[in-house]
């Protein structure tokens, strides 16, 4: 009998095979009295097959090649061009590192273009999950299907997150020819490495911009994926394309009633925090998180702080400010982000403006955009959550309402979604609560840790 | 389910242990399970904004929140949300978007250059889509989670019932984090394999002296790395164990401070919501059965059979018939399946090696009486009694 091959939950299992005769790679698997191994070792259980010249019965791939063609030929960058060819040289498995704003992203779809097989590409969050989705129904013009963020929806080309790819690959495990990692990094960590280990995918492909980890689990990367087949730092590419823009800090004052409830908040938290010494970072505040949950002083300070926070962030003279921007800005191209969801509803119902959340499904979101880029709709406002997932090279003109002073590289990185496309320059507003020094500086420190 | 950050639990030791709420707690407990039950009885037709800020106002400073919100997050799943209106939401949005453009910028504050246009778009939205002027508000964005509205709350929990379940939570929301479940148990086999079977567990069997066996729970690719990715199976299979009768569980739960035992059995006090699962396979056994137990008969009819123990893997033969001069006999019925199940029971009936073994086959299968080691009889619509009495008297001993 000929020997088969199959896929079974994220483990290929061989039948026809004598329990005596170890074949390499596989384990015996008393439970199901069959010779089982992780999926991962595909490409070289048929390797070892061939080189034997053992004929195997594969029934355990299900992935398929596919027409693709790009719609659009976009012209690689040289740094692009040589880390294609490096990745292909390495039997198309490995990682590419290159700094944000560098068009990674292009490397990918060069590489699905090469191969035209089933791909699943995995990022960290549904905001760049959502971001390939649009990148990749643009680039073929092919229904792309979605696996989180509410949708169980699989198609030859695929979109997910790491927390979604994680759950459900031992069911889809089979069904991909090629893998992408989008910020790869993420991938060593226990869970999130069954990933590539439960897939039988001969082709990998991982994108960093920052590769190593401080606990040295990438190390783990070259048996899961590949080894590093292009690095390139941020200085080898500075003022390649990244854009030019100015920043205006508005400051705005509390309404009279808004400047009572802050300061009876601030009072209460302030002497919560200060008796107690507690620090917004280390062992002392994880302390405060902790005793919130039993001790009734700390409880109340907890909610305290929750209320400032409201307060900061949807101050209604920023509203009113915004409007005014608005105003000024009427025939430009414009993009709020603000802090929170809520005040993104609110501004879109009071101003009739096209909203994005990450609660907004896939399929509208890819509709709004395309109508911004287009000019359809000149006004967007959207969560500041979203800021690495959107690139939006038509905008010349963002406002943000945060909560108070955001750390200049955060502001930098905002900068870069407006990427210079005409000779205006981009012009970046950021709306401030006013007169709030102490939190501030707080608030600030905290953020700065979050960004380094 | 709950989510992980409402799961509460102890590590003494080497062992962890839900904190379930005690009897000790249960009055108070009961009142806040009565005031979430009103609560959310109360809601329905209102959104689920409503819902939230009112369960947010109740819960109001309280320290026990995780309890609180436990126990709402439990009536949360079985309450069902839609939006107010059966339209096409984001159609209604790019209608209203686009018009909006023609004016902006939309301006709160009409002033000498600024005319609002905002109300006089969303009243014309109203009437191109046959919905109340005065609701367009919210109806904008009718369709998000926040403003869908409360449509039926049905659910069987009294306050004793909640609690009940919220305990069975806790123990579940521990196995998340499984990645091995150890069971002992002497009763009530069928029950339990039937439960791993339906969640697609796997299993390791040692048969244990003088009685019982011990099952090893896990996955395919546990055999590999130690996973937790089966931990939401387990906790889904946690309440089919339930079902059964003398047990010991011993899970390993992986926390922040290493690997810790979460230990239960019979006796804990947990209660199933499972109802138990069909006792029959087909309506082939379900008819078999019933026809024989018609007749008071001196061979007694078991569904809860025999556990053969094949070395790691087990068999349990469909029925086990026992005679009032203590002679046994088994009974297993092949019928429809796949031929790669067929090349596996034939196998399981082969390594059995059981002399009293009846084998009942679909004569529509492509076997013959070779292809097995036993006796076999053939039937077509059903198994005749005469058949298997004929049988039983030949092989039983």
């Amino acid at each position: 009998m000929v020997p088969i091959l199959r896929f079974h939950e994220g483990t290929l299992v061989l039948e026809n095979w004598d329990r005596q005769a170890k074949p390499p790679y596989f384990e015996w698997d008393p439970r199901t009295r069959m010779w089982r191994t992780l999926a991962i070792y595909y490409s070289r259980v048929l390797k070892a097959f061939e080189k034997k010249n053992i004929r195997l019965r594969d029934e355990a791939q299900a992935f398929t090649s596919l027409a693709l063609r790009m719609k659009f030929a976009f012209a690689l960058y040289p740094h692009q061009k040589e880390a294609l060819d490096s990745w292909q040289k390495s039997a198309c498995c490995g990682t590419v590192v290159l700094p944000t704003g560098s068009g990674k992203s292009l490397v990918a779809l060069y590489a699905m273009d090469s191969l035209k097989v089933s791909t699943l590409i995995v990022s960290p969050t549904l905001d760049l999950m959502n971001q390939w989705y649009d990148r990749i129904s643009d680039a073929f013009g092919k229904e792309v299907g979605v696996l989180g963020g509410g949708y169980h929806e699989i198609r030859p080309l695929t979109v997910t997150t790491y927390d979604s790819a994680y759950r459900h690959i031992d069911r889809y495990g089979n069904r991909f020819g090629l893998l992408i990692f989008d910020e790869i990094h993420h991938l060593p960590a226990p869970n999130y490495s069954q990933i590539p280990e439960l897939s039988l995918a001969p082709y990998r492909l991982g994108l960093t911009a920052t590769y190593r980890r401080a606990d040295a689990q990438h190390l783990k990367l070259t048996h899961l994926i590949g080894p590093v087949v292009f690095e390139r730092k941020i200085k080898e590419l500075a003022g390649e394309h990244l854009s030019e823009y100015e920043i205006h800090r508005v400051s705005v004052s509390m309404t009279p009633q808004e400047k009572v409830e802050y300061d009876s908040l601030h009072k209460s938290y302030e002497k919560y925090v200060r008796e107690r010494g507690i620090k917004f970072y280390g062992r002392k505040w994880e302390t405060f998180i902790k005793e919130s949950t039993y001790v009734p002083p700390a409880r109340q300070a907890m909610l305290a702080r929750k209320g400032l926070r409201q307060i900061l962030f949807n101050a209604e003279k920023k509203l009113e400010a915004l409007e005014s921007l608005l105003k000024q800005h009427s025939q430009d191209r414009v993009i709020v982000f603000t802090e929170d969801n809520d005040l993104v509803y609110t501004i879109s119902r009071r101003y009739l403006i096209p909203a994005l959340t990450h609660q907004t499904n896939t399929v509208e979101r890819k509709a709004i955009l395309d109508r911004f880029r287009r000019g359809e709709y000149r006004f967007l406002v959207t969560s500041k959550v979203l800021n690495e997932g959107v690139d939006i090279p038509e905008a010349n003109v963002a406002i943000i309402l945060g909560g108070s002073a955001s750390p200049t590289e955060h502001l930098q990185r905002l900068g870069r979604i407006l990427r210079k496309k005409s000779q205006k320059r981009a012009i970046l507003y950021e709306i401030i609560t006013g007169g709030t020094q102490e939190t501030n500086i707080s608030y600030r420190r905290r953020a700065s840790d979050a960004y380094q | 389910m709950l989510t992980s950050d409402l799961i509460r639990y102890r590590i003494v030791g080497e062992r962890i242990f839900p904190r379930y709420i005690t009897r000790r707690q249960a009055q108070t407990y009961l009142r806040v399970c009565h005031q979430l039950l009103n609560l959310f009885e109360s809601h329905q037709g209102k959104t689920q904004r409503e819902l939230f800020s009112s369960l947010e106002h109740l819960e109001g400073e309280r320290t026990d929140f995780k309890i609180f919100r436990g126990l709402a997050k439990i009536l949360l799943g079985d309450s069902e949300f839609y939006p107010a209106k059966d339209i096409d939401y984001s159609h209604l949005r790019h209608w209203v978007f686009s018009r909006a453009q023609k004016y902006y910028p939309i301006v709160s504050k009409p002033d000498l250059l600024h005319q609002s246009h905002r109300d006089q778009i969303l009243f014309e939205a109203a009437k191109e889509f046959d919905l109340p002027a005065d609701q367009m508000d919210t109806l904008l964005y009718g369709d998000l989670p926040d403003n869908q509205i409360l449509t039926s709350f049905r659910t069987n929990y009294s306050a004793e019932s909640l609690l009940r379940r919220y305990n069975l939570a806790l123990a579940q929301g521990l196995l998340y984090r499984a990645f091995r479940m150890k069971i002992v148990i002497k009763d009530s086999y069928r029950v339990v394999f039937q439960y791993l079977k339906l969640f697609r567990l796997m299993h390791w069997i040692r048969r244990l002296e003088p009685q019982g066996i011990e099952i090893m729970v896990d996955g395919p690719a546990s055999l590999f790395r130690n996973t937790q990715r089966y931990g939401i199976r387990m906790a889904d299979f946690l309440p089919g164990l339930l079902l059964a009768k003398d047990w010991k569980m011993t899970a390993d739960i992986v926390t922040p401070q290493g690997i810790k035992q979460f230990i239960l059995d019979s006796n804990c006090g947990l209660t199933s919501h499972y109802s138990r699962l069909p006792l029959f396979d087909s309506s082939v056994e379900a008819n078999f059965f019933r026809k024989f137990t018609r007749k008071d008969r001196k061979w007694k009819i078991d569904r809860e059979g025999e556990i053969i123990d094949l070395n790691s893997t087990i068999f349990i033969p469909d029925f086990t018939f026992r005679h009032s001069d203590g002679r046994t006999a088994l009974l297993e019925i092949v019928g429809f399946w796949t031929p790669e199940y067929l090349q596996k029971k034939i196998e399981k009936i082969e390594r059995a090696k059981l002399k009293n073994l009846i084998i009942a086959v679909n004569s529509q299968l492509n076997c013959s009486r070779e292809d097995f080691r036993g006796e076999v009889i053939f039937y077509r619509n059903g198994i005749k009694i005469s058949d298997v009495l004929e049988k039983l008297e030949e092989v039983g001993c």
